[in-house]
């Protein structure tokens, strides 16, 4: 394991993951200091009716919770102005999040702005700094997340913000709130997941707390995956398996773990030709390829995460990287036909031309500080042809 | 391999800053708990090893110290943290800055306790769950690698009229910075080098083969076990080898994450009850009772000690040894490095209970004692979440071998 020369890491999650795993809501919420916790969840936990569990962990306790249910994010200030009105009207001192996604972005948002008292984001972008204790968050995800939801970054259209404390405290995974996605869905997730895991892991930026979610995240994300993908039995606890992946995931990223496959999978996105997610599963492989060619990069160990520790010793050790990368792209292959080619295995089945690639690779060469835009279009130019990566990238 | 408990809890909120000028960012991260005069708390071994004239003159004029109290004896007391809470109230100070190893940073989180809560009865929070809401800033500094004292929410303070050693459990107790600089292990002793680096090596393996392991506690466990095979020999070799200190720093530090989640089991239980009796210290005594508690427990948890055999040993060792060798092979391993290092501190590294000498430089656990420490130890908690219970034979039998530095005869061991 690659040992950096100076690292901060902060994780103020505390994961409750299991069977009732709700019902420690109201115990951690006063440990805290909250006594009028408000339920915000999104239109989705509304339909799904994932809110009654919750509710139910309620049920027997001297706290006073607040309900608001449906709220869209197709216009996110409006939501914010809504839910800051309803908390001070209700004197209410915790939000308990429902959802995933960019309402998680939302429910970070008002934290943030009920925290400090500042709605808008640009004085926090502009280097002020996000305070340490921030009002009290719990978040209860799904299996359909975009792995951001445990993160430290908030992001609202253009602006970013990045702070530790922008975390959730408090992490619920229960089987009753993971909900019953579609396959596709679950292989969305699963594949955020792996994607956090893997960048956190094997980036330059990685140190052994990070390793501790990015081990654990890639771990479930691959066991979920293989699953997804027909690779043995299907777990009746699939679901959660792939929340839990996704949250800790989301978890490993922390605030300082945006990296080269996140930026170029912004940059793809943005030309509304692909998802984040269809470009992330795409570049993954190729990314870790072109990290093998770094020695201290240890890619190999992807083989004892997602392979096993058999397989791994097993395999001599100069073909180890290579038996990585095979087995990832496997994995894509068999994903790209369960999910009718939506999860594509080259930057072209996702629909890029590749006369888009040079803009792309400028684009996220302006966030990234790993790689020069040379080097990015290189890596574009091998994912869209389904070209192993060399030593010439 | 991942093991997924049908519910589990796993929490570390402690800020961990690391590297080789971790230090400096003290005045920033008091300005972040929002404190600016704090207490240091440490004992005279590190004070007179210079360690904490170098926190002082680094963070010099830039931090109000509201003073230093150095007088924590080894094992904590109750008496050394009363001592301080009180110079904490007398010196109006908002944080305390714990320099030391798991001694010094209990007392500091007892003494945290007692000024956080206003009382003079630190015993009425002994236990779980006890303590109700935040604590005073709290920034851990360990000087050995080591307790993991700085990321756990478990205090152990002794109580020297009873001989008993008293835990405190709560998330509350977890500091909220923990500063790993090898500027302050490099001039550690070697055996004290070696003991403190097997106490982090029993943490990881203990969290990781009893019963509330977890996914993260486990994965916690094995980055550290990874850190200290490959860092500890190089490290004893050559003790000014920096980023050999800060490896096996950070994995005193995720070990310590390991087993404030994951708990441990019968070796700690055992340890506990020598230390608490005879004085040991607490590394000492996991590096002697580790392969023991990996043995007895064997017929319970073998296949998941056998897992440990990859990060302690690397894959070839792990491809080599058939999969119903790998947990003795494990046990083995242990047995050769606790040789290792008796070799190379010239028997300052204990390897078995007769061989621990006081300062006196007598035999520190006599063997008309060992009775004593079974009483002890069926007092002590520890052993909740080990997979196999002991009865006073079990321990006797434990004890009699771990005493002598024999293995143990497995027909002896009753399963069930």
């Amino acid at each position: 394991m690659h040992l950096p020369n100076f690292m901060e890491f902060e994780c103020p999650v505390k994961t409750h993951y299991g069977d009732w795993a709700l019902n420690h809501i109201p115990f951690e919420l006063k440990a805290l200091g909250a006594a009028k916790p408000l339920l915000i969840a999104d239109e989705a936990a509304s339909l799904e009716k994932r809110l009654k569990p919750v509710l139910e962990a309620f049920r027997d306790t001297d706290m006073t919770l607040g309900v608001v249910e449906d709220i869209p994010t197709s216009d996110m200030q409006n939501s914010l102005h809504q839910l800051s009105a309803i908390y001070r009207d209700k004197d209410c001192d915790a939000i308990i999040a429902v959802g995933q996604g960019s309402f998680i972005d939302l429910t970070k948002w008002l934290n943030l702005t009920l925290s400090t008292g500042e709605e808008s984001l640009a004085s926090f972008s502009e280097g002020r700094l996000i305070p340490r204790a921030l009002k009290p968050l719990a978040v209860i995800p799904s299996a359909a997340a975009d792995g951001f939801e445990l993160s430290g970054y908030l992001r609202i259209q253009e602006t970013t913000l990045a702070s530790a404390h922008l975390m959730p405290q408090l992490l619920f995974l229960d089987p009753r709130t993971s909900g019953r996605p579609d396959d596709t869905t679950m292989v969305e997730t699963a594949l955020n997941a792996l994607t956090n895991g893997v960048e956190t892991f094997f980036c330059a930026a990685a140190n052994p707390m990070k390793a501790v979610y990015a081990r654990t995240a890639t771990m479930l994300a691959t066991e979920a995956l293989c699953q997804l993908a027909g690779r043995g039995a299907r777990d009746e606890r699939l679901a959660i398996t792939v929340a839990h992946a996704a949250a800790l995931g989301g978890c490993a990223l922390g605030c300082q773990g945006l990296s080269t496959i996140h930026h170029l999978a912004h940059a793809i996105a943005s030309t509304g030709k692909a998802t984040p997610t269809q470009a992330q599963s795409v570049l993954l492989s190729y990314m870790l390829e072109r990290r093998s060619l770094e020695t201290e990069m240890n890619v190999d160990l992807f083989l004892s995460l997602a392979g096993g520790n058999d397989r791994f010793a097993r395999t001599p050790e100069h073909q180890r990287s290579a038996a990585a990368i095979y087995f990832l792209r496997n994995l894509i292959n068999q994903l790209f036909a369960i999910t009718d080619g939506k999860i594509g295995r080259t930057l072209q089945d996702i629909g890029l031309t590749r006369e888009e690639l040079p803009a792309i690779a400028e684009a996220a060469g302006r966030r990234d500080t790993e790689c020069e835009a040379s080097s990015l279009e290189a890596i574009l130019v091998h994912a869209w042809e389904g070209r192993p990566v060399d030593g010439t990238t | 391999m991942l093991h997924i408990p049908a519910y589990y809890e796993y929490c570390c909120r402690v800020n961990v800053v690391a590297g080789h000028e971790a230090l400096e960012k003290i005045p920033q991260i008091l300005e972040r708990v929002h404190a600016s005069k704090p207490m240091i708390v440490t004992d005279r071994g590190v004070a007179g090893a210079g360690l904490v004239d170098l926190v002082t003159r680094i963070i010099g004029d830039k931090v109000d110290i509201g003073g230093i109290e150095d007088d924590v004896p080894p094992d904590s007391s109750l008496d050394a943290v009363r001592r301080i809470a009180e110079a904490y109230r007398n010196n109006a100070c908002d944080a305390l800055i714990a320099v030391g190893g798991g001694s010094v940073l209990d007392t500091a989180k007892g003494a945290n306790i007692m000024v956080s809560e206003e009382t003079d009865d630190l015993m009425a929070f002994s236990g779980a769950g006890a303590l109700t809401h935040r604590l005073k800033p709290l920034i851990a500094i360990p000087t050995t690698a080591g307790t993991g004292s700085e990321t756990t929410l478990v205090a152990v303070i002794k109580d020297h009229e009873r001989h008993q050693k008293m835990p405190f459990v709560s998330y509350f107790l977890l500091p909220d910075a923990a500063i790993l600089d090898p500027r302050m292990t490099l001039t550690l002793p070697p055996a004290i080098t070696a003991a403190t680096a097997m106490d982090a090596l029993t943490h990881a393996m203990e969290a990781y083969t009893c019963l509330a392991k977890n996914p993260l506690s486990d994965a916690s466990a094995v980055t550290a076990i990874e850190l200290i095979a490959k860092h500890l020999m190089p490290v004893m070799k050559q003790p000014e080898n920096r980023d050999g200190r800060l490896a096996l720093a950070m994995a005193a530090t995720l070990a310590g994450m390991a087993f404030s989640n994951a708990m441990v089991g019968m070796v700690h239980n055992i340890g506990h009850a020598v230390g608490a009796v005879c004085g040991v210290p607490h590394g000492t005594c996991m590096a002697i009772l580790l392969p023991y508690g990996l043995e007895y427990n064997l017929h319970r948890n073998g296949d998941l000690t056998a897992e440990l055999l990859l990060p302690l040993e690397g894959a070839d060792v792990y491809a080599r040894t058939p999969s119903e060798k790998r947990a003795g092979r494990v046990i083995t391993r242990v047995r050769e490095l606790n040789q290792s290092l008796y070799d190379i501190t010239h028997g300052g590294h204990a390897r078995c209970l007769k061989e621990v000498r006081n300062r006196d430089g007598n035999a520190a656990v006599p063997k008309d004692q060992l009775p004593d420490i079974i009483k002890a130890a069926k007092c002590d908690p520890a052993i909740f979440l080990n997979p196999e219970d002991l009865d006073d034979e079990d321990y006797l039998m434990v004890l009699e071998h771990a005493w002598d530095g024999t293995p143990l005869d497995r027909s002896r061991i009753k399963t069930g």
